[in-house]
C-alpha cells in the first residue's frame, strides 16, 4: 500500500492543532509511605491553536513546560487535564488513533546523535516508519533516497553511513529527512539547532524554511533562542513557569510586547552594538522551581510591577492587539491593577 | 609602560594518539594588558578551548604536545615545575568551564570546594578561609550566602552553580581570569546577569579575562577585543567595535553573516559553504581556502601572514591591505 | 533520614519472609517423600506413619510453614537428623567459622583490589594497569579449590610452613586469636580471596576511570590542588560505589566457601552444607540455608544504608 499525502479534512479555516487547557502536573512522593507531597506543575491550563500553513514559534526558559507541551502535543505522555484536537478531531476516545495522528505529526529534536539509532545506517532510519505502515521495502529505500536529497544529502554518500560517522549539521538533516517520511502536516521542532554551531544553524534554518514551502507543511518551533525563533515564526508563543504569558504575531510580540516577562526576556539579548551595552540586567535571580510556584500570576515575584493584585488574581489571556493576546493584569481592563486601562464605556 | 600580563608566542599545541596527530593549535600569538578582556571567537574545532587551557597547561597531560612561549603574569607556564604550575593555577590565574553542574565536585558542599581554594594558596586559618568563602558568595550574588555554603552542587539551579563556581574562581584574587563559554548552557535572562556580573568583578578586581565563545553578541557584550580563530590559528584581531562592524576576514564575515539577527527576518541566511578541516590533515596554504568564496592561487601555496590595515586590527587574508608592511 | 532508615528496614522483612519461605519449601520441592531421608526404605508402615507424626509430616504444608516459622523465630531450628544434636548449636560454631574466614578473606581481597584497581584506574592504558588487570582477570579465573590444594602441596607439603586442615592445633575446638590458630587461617583466607580480590581491581579500576574522566577533576587541577589532594576527592566520589561491591563480595563469601572449606576441612557453614548434603540431614540443610540468607539480606540492607549516608546525591525523603 503506497503512502499517500492525508487529506485536508477541517478546511483552511480550521485550526490544525488546537490545545485548550492543557494540563501535566507530575505527582511528588515522599515521607513514610509515599504520601503525595505537591506535584511539578510543568504544563498548566495552556491553550492555543496552531493554524494551518503557519509557523508558531515558543520560547521560554527551564522550566517554562514548553518541551512538556511538546511532548503533550506528540502524544508521548498523556496530559492529566485538557484536550488536543488535530483538525477538528480527537485523539484517541472514538477520533483518530495513535497510529493515524502519528502519521500526521512528527519531532525532531534538540540532540541529533541520541535520536538515531546508531547500529543502523542512515537509509535504514529514514526508511524504517514508511516500512512500518505498510510501504515494501525497495520503495520505502526509495523514498528514503528521495528525501536524502530534500535535505541536501546526497544518497549515493550518505544512505550507507552510521550516525557516528555524519557531523552535527548532517545527522540534523537526517532526523529531518526521517520525520518527514510519512509526509506529516504539522512538524514540532524541539530546538533543532541549538546544539549546532552558527554556521550549520544558518544552513539548517535556511533548510526548514524550504521545506516548508516545498511540502506545505506546518512548524510548531520550540527554542530558547530569541533571535532564531524571530527569523522562522510567524506567530510566537511566549510560555513561563507552566503558563501561557504572551501569543501574537511575530511583529507584534518582538516590536511591541506587552507582558513584562517578554519585554525583560527580549531586553536579555546581548546587544550586538559594543558601543550600546547593557548596564543592568532586565531580571535578577533565576527561573523559579516549577514545584509550588508562586499563587495568581507566577510572575510577580520578580516583576517590576508587581502589586497585591497580582497574587490574588490568576491574570487570564487579554487581548493587546490585532490577535495578540497577554496574560497579564495591565492588560485587562478593570482587573484592579494601577496600570490596567479602565473598561471601554 | 606597564607590563603585558599575558604573552603568547607561536603556541603550537598537537595532541598525539597511536593512530593520528590532532593538530589543534598552529601558531598563535597574542598579549594581553591587565584589565583587558580579549574574546576568542570560534566554531566547534577551532581550537579555542585548546588554547585557552594551554594558558594553564590543562590539556590532558599524556597526549598533549606543546612548543612555544607562554607568560603569564610573568611565570613561564610552559616550563614550569609541576609544583610551580599548581601554584599558578588559582593563584595566578584561574578559569571557568562551561557545564558547572559537571564541573563541581557533587559529593562536596561549595563551601569546602571554595575553602580548600583558599587553603591551598593562602597561608590563612580555617576560620579566615570559611569568612571569606561567605563574602565570596555574596560578592556573585548568591543570596543566603551562610546557607549555601553547605549546600551540594546538585541543590543550586543552573545559575546558582555558575555563580558558586566563578566565585571558586576568584578566591584567591587571580590575575587573570580564564573564561570557557561560561553562559552557554544558561538561560537568556541568567546569561545577561552573569555577564555584567563577570564585568563587574572585573572592573572590581582588576583582573584581565580572556573569553572563549562560539557567539558573537556575547562578544560584543564583554570584549574590548576580538580574535576570531578557525583550524588553530587566528584568522582575524581587532577591536570590538570594528570588528563586528565590518570584518575583514571573509570566514569572519560569514560569521556575521550566518548570525542570527533582529533583521534577518524574510531573508536567506547567508551561510559559510563545506565544512571545517581535518585537524589531523591540514591544508598547506590557508585552512579556509577550500571554502572561501574569493580565493587564489596565492592562498593556496603557504597560509597567509598575518596583515594589519590599521593599527591593532589584523588578518590572516592576502586580500587584506598591510599598511605597515606597504609603508616600510 | 531516620523516617528513611526505618522505611528501608521494614521493606527488609517481606523479603526475609519470601526468604524463609523458599528455604522450607526446598525441601518438599526435591522429588521423593521427605519421609525417606529419616526412615529406611524397609520399616514397617505404622513406624513409617508415627514418625510422621512426629516430625509433623502429616499436617497440610502451609500449617508446617507456620510451625516451622514459628520455632525459627524462638531460636529452635530442629535436630539434626545424622547427629541428633540441635541444629543451633551446629550452626552457631559453623557460622562465626566462616565468618572468621570470610572477614580474613575479604580484607586481604580488598586491599590487594583496591590497590591494584586504585593503580589501574589513575595510570589507565599503561603498563600498570595492563599488569593489574591481568592479575584481577587470574583471580577471578583460576578455580579456587585447585589454587587451594596448589597451595596445600607447597606450604604443607613441600615446605612444612603451614598447615593444611582444620581451624586449630585441637581440630575444631573453641577459637583463639593467637598465632597457633591463626597460622590455620593463612592459607584458606589467601586461596579465598582472589576471587574478590579480581572483582574489587576490575570494579574499582572502572570507577575510577570514569570519576578521572569527569569534568571537575580538570577544575580540581585547574584551581592548582596537588595530586594527593585530587585523588581524595576521587576516592570519596568512588566510595559509595566501590564500597557496595565490597559489601554484596562479602556476603558471597558468606555462603560460597564450601570448596575452599572442604579443601582444608575448615569447620564453617560449607563444610557443614556439604556433609549435610551427603548424609540428607534436612533440618541442618534448612537451618543453615535460612542462616546464609537471612545474612545476605541483612548485608544487602546495610550496603544500601550505607550508600546513602555517602552519596549526598541520592534522595533522603
Amino acid at each position: 500500500m503506497p503512502l499517500v499525502a492525508l487529506p485536508d479534512v477541517g478546511g483552511p479555516a480550521q485550526p490544525l492543532l488546537s490545545v485548550r487547557g492543557l494540563q501535566k502536573h507530575f505527582p511528588l512522593r515522599a515521607g513514610f509511605l509515599g504520601r503525595s507531597a505537591g506535584a511539578v506543575q510543568a504544563v498548566d491550563d495552556v491553550t492555543f491553536a496552531i493554524r494551518k500553513g503557519e509557523t508558531l514559534g515558543i520560547v521560554g526558559e527551564s522550566g517554562c513546560g514548553k518541551s512538556t507541551t511538546s511532548r503533550l502535543i506528540m502524544a508521548l505522555m498523556e496530559p492529566t487535564a485538557g484536550e488536543i484536537l488535530f483538525d477538528g478531531q480527537p485523539i484517541g476516545h472514538g477520533g483518530l488513533t495513535l497510529k493515524e495522528y502519528r502519521r500526521q505529526v512528527q519531532m525532531v529534536f534538540q540532540d541529533s546523535y541520541s535520536s538515531l539509532n546508531p547500529r543502523l545506517t542512515v537509509g535504514e532510519s529514514i526508511a524504517f516508519a514508511p516500512k512500518v505502515h505498510g510501504l515494501d521495502t525497495r520503495r520505502a529505500i526509495a523514498r528514503a533516497h528521495e528525501l536524502l536529497t530534500a535535505v541536501g544529502l546526497n544518497p549515493t554518500q550518505f544512505a550507507r553511513r552510521y550516525p557516528h560517522e555524519l557531523s552535527g549539521g548532517q545527522r540534523q538533516r537526517v532526523n529531518i529527512a526521517r520525520a518527514l517520511a510519512l509526509q506529516p502536516r504539522l512538524l514540532i521542532l524541539d530546538e533543532p539547532v541549538s546544539a549546532l554551531d552558527k554556521s550549520v544553524e544558518a544552513q539548517v534554518l535556511n533548510l526548514l524554511v524550504d521545506l516548508k514551502a516545498q511540502f506545505g507543511l506546518t512548524y510548531l518551533f520550540i527554542s530558547h533562542d530569541l533571535n532564531v525563533v524571530q527569523y522562522v515564526s510567524d506567530r510566537v508563543l511566549v510560555m513561563y513557569l507552566g503558563r501561557v504569558a504572551e501569543i501574537g504575531p511575530v511583529d507584534a510580540i518582538y516590536g511591541a510586547a506587552a507582558h513584562p516577562y517578554t519585554m525583560a526576556l527580549l531586553d536579555s539579548r546581548p546587544s550586538m552594538d559594543p558601543g550600546n551595552r547593557r548596564k543592568v540586567p532586565p531580571l535578577t535571580g533565576d527561573p523559579p522551581n516549577p514545584v509550588n510556584p508562586p499563587s495568581g500570576c507566577r510572575f510577580r515575584t520578580r516583576c517590576t510591577a508587581a502589586e497585591p493584585i497580582c497574587a490574588a488574581t490568576v491574570p487570564p489571556l487579554a487581548p493587546a492587539g490585532q490577535d495578540h493576546a497577554a496574560a497579564c493584569l495591565m492588560v485587562l481592563p478593570g482587573s484592579g491593577h494601577s496600570r490596567a486601562p479602565a473598561i471601554a464605556a | 609602560m606597564t607590563d603585558k600580563l599575558v604573552e603568547v608566542h607561536d603556541l603550537h599545541v598537537r595532541f598525539v594518539s597511536r593512530d593520528a596527530t590532532v593538530r589543534a593549535v598552529n601558531g598563535v600569538d597574542f598579549d594581553l594588558m591587565p584589565r583587558e578582556t580579549l574574546c576568542i571567537l570560534g566554531e566547534s574545532g577551532s581550537g579555542k578551548s585548546v588554547t585557552l587551557r594551554a594558558l594553564m597547561r590543562l590539556n590532558p597531560p599524556r597526549r598533549t604536545v606543546m612548543s612555544g612561549t607562554v607568560r603569564v603574569g610573568g611565570h613561564d607556564v610552559l616550563a614550569a615545575s609541576p609544583r610551580q604550575l599548581a601554584d599558578i593555577r588559582g593563584g595566578v590565574v584561574s578559569m571557568i568551564f562551561q557545564e558547572p553542574a559537571t564541573a563541581l565536585d557533587p559529593v562536596f558542599t561549595i563551601g569546602q570546594q571554595i575553602r580548600e581554594t583558599i587553603l591551598r594558596h593562602e597561608p590563612i586559618g580555617r576560620a579566615a578561609a570559611d569568612r571569606r568563602a561567605q563574602e565570596l558568595l555574596e560578592i556573585v550574588q548568591i543570596p543566603s550566602a551562610r546557607r549555601r555554603l553547605d549546600s551540594y552542587p546538585h541543590e543550586l539551579s543552573g545559575g546558582l552553580r555558575q555563580r558558586a563556581m566563578i566565585a571558586i574562581a576568584l578566591s584567591c584574587r587571580p590575575k587573570l581570569l580564564l573564561a570557557d563559554e561560561p553562559t552557554t548552557a544558561l538561560d537568556a535572562t541568567v546569561q545577561i546577569q552573569i555577564l555584567l556580573l563577570l564585568r563587574q568583578l572585573q572592573q572590581d578586581m582588576g583582573m584581565g579575562v580572556i573569553f572563549v565563545t562560539h557567539d558573537l553578541g556575547v562578544a560584543g557584550e564583554v570584549a574590548d577585543r576580538i580574535a576570531v580563530m578557525y583550524a588553530g590559528r587566528f584568522v582575524e584581531v581587532g577591536p570590538v567595535a570594528s570588528l563586528m562592524r565590518a570584518p575583514l576576514h571573509p570566514y569572519a564575515q560569514g560569521l556575521l553573516g550566518a548570525t542570527v539577527h533582529a533583521g534577518a527576518r524574510g531573508t536567506r541566511l547567508t551561510t559559510i559553504p563545506g565544512a571545517p578541516p581535518n585537524l589531523e590533515h591540514l591544508p598547506q596554504g590557508c585552512a579556509f581556502a577550500p571554502r572561501c568564496a574569493w580565493v587564489e592561487d596565492a592562498c593556496l601555496s603557504a597560509v597567509p601572514a598575518l596583515r594589519s590595515p590599521a593599527p591593532g586590527q589584523a588578518a590572516r587574508c592576502v586580500r587584506v591591505p598591510d599598511t605597515l608592511q606597504d609603508a616600510a | 533520614m531516620l523516617l528513611y532508615l526505618l522505611r528501608r528496614t521494614l521493606y527488609a522483612v517481606p523479603i526475609a519472609l519470601a526468604v524463609s519461605l523458599v528455604c522450607f519449601s526446598l525441601v518438599h520441592i526435591a522429588p521423593g517423600d521427605p519421609i525417606n531421608a529419616i526412615v529406611p526404605a524397609d520399616a514397617p508402615q505404622e513406624v513409617v506413619d508415627q514418625i510422621r507424626r512426629e516430625y509433623g509430616l502429616d499436617k497440610p504444608l502451609p500449617v508446617q510453614f507456620g510451625l516451622w516459622l514459628g520455632h525459627v523465630v524462638q531460636g529452635d531450628l530442629g535436630r539434626s537428623l545424622a547427629t541428633g544434636r540441635s541444629v543451633w548449636s551446629d550452626l552457631s560454631v559453623a557460622v562465626l567459622n566462616t565468618l572468621r574466614l570470610a572477614v580474613a578473606a575479604s580484607l586481604i581481597g580488598f586491599a590487594v583490589g583496591c590497590v591494584l584497581g586504585g593503580l589501574a584506574g589513575v595510570f589507565q592504558g599503561t603498563w600498570i594497569d595492563r599488569v593489574a588487570t591481568g592479575l584481577a582477570v587470574a583471580g577471578v579465573s583460576v578455580p579456587h579449590y585447585w589454587l587451594g590444594i596448589v597451595m596445600v602441596v607447597i606450604f604443607s607439603v613441600e615446605l612444612g610452613a603451614l598447615p593444611a586442615m582444620g581451624a586449630g592445633p585441637t581440630g575444631g575446638g573453641a577459637w583463639a586469636w593467637d598465632w597457633a590458630h591463626i597460622r590455620h587461617l593463612v592459607l584458606p583466607a589467601v586461596t579465598l580471596c582472589v576471587i574478590p580480590m579480581g572483582i574489587v581491581t576490575r570494579t574499582l579500576r572502572g570507577i575510577i576511570a570514569e570519576i578521572m574522566g569527569q569534568d571537575f577533576v580538570n577544575t580540581l587541577r585547574g584551581k592548582g590542588l596537588l595530586g594527593r589532594t585530587i585523588f581524595l576527592h576521587v576516592v570519596k566520589n568512588a566510595a559509595p560505589n566501590a564500597l557496595a561491591v565490597m559489601g554484596l563480595q562479602l556476603g558471597y563469601l558468606m555462603g560460597g566457601s564450601i570448596l575452599v572449606e572442604t579443601v582444608f576441612s575448615w569447620p564453617g557453614t560449607g563444610f557443614l552444607l556439604n556433609s549435610a548434603i551427603f548424609q540428607r540431614d534436612i533440618p541442618v540443610l534448612q537451618g543453615t540455608i535460612l542462616v546464609l540468607a537471612l545474612f545476605f539480606v541483612v548485608l544487602n540492607l546495610l550496603v544500601d544504608l550505607m550508600q546513602t549516608a555517602l552519596d549526598p546525591r541520592i534522595k533522603r525523603a
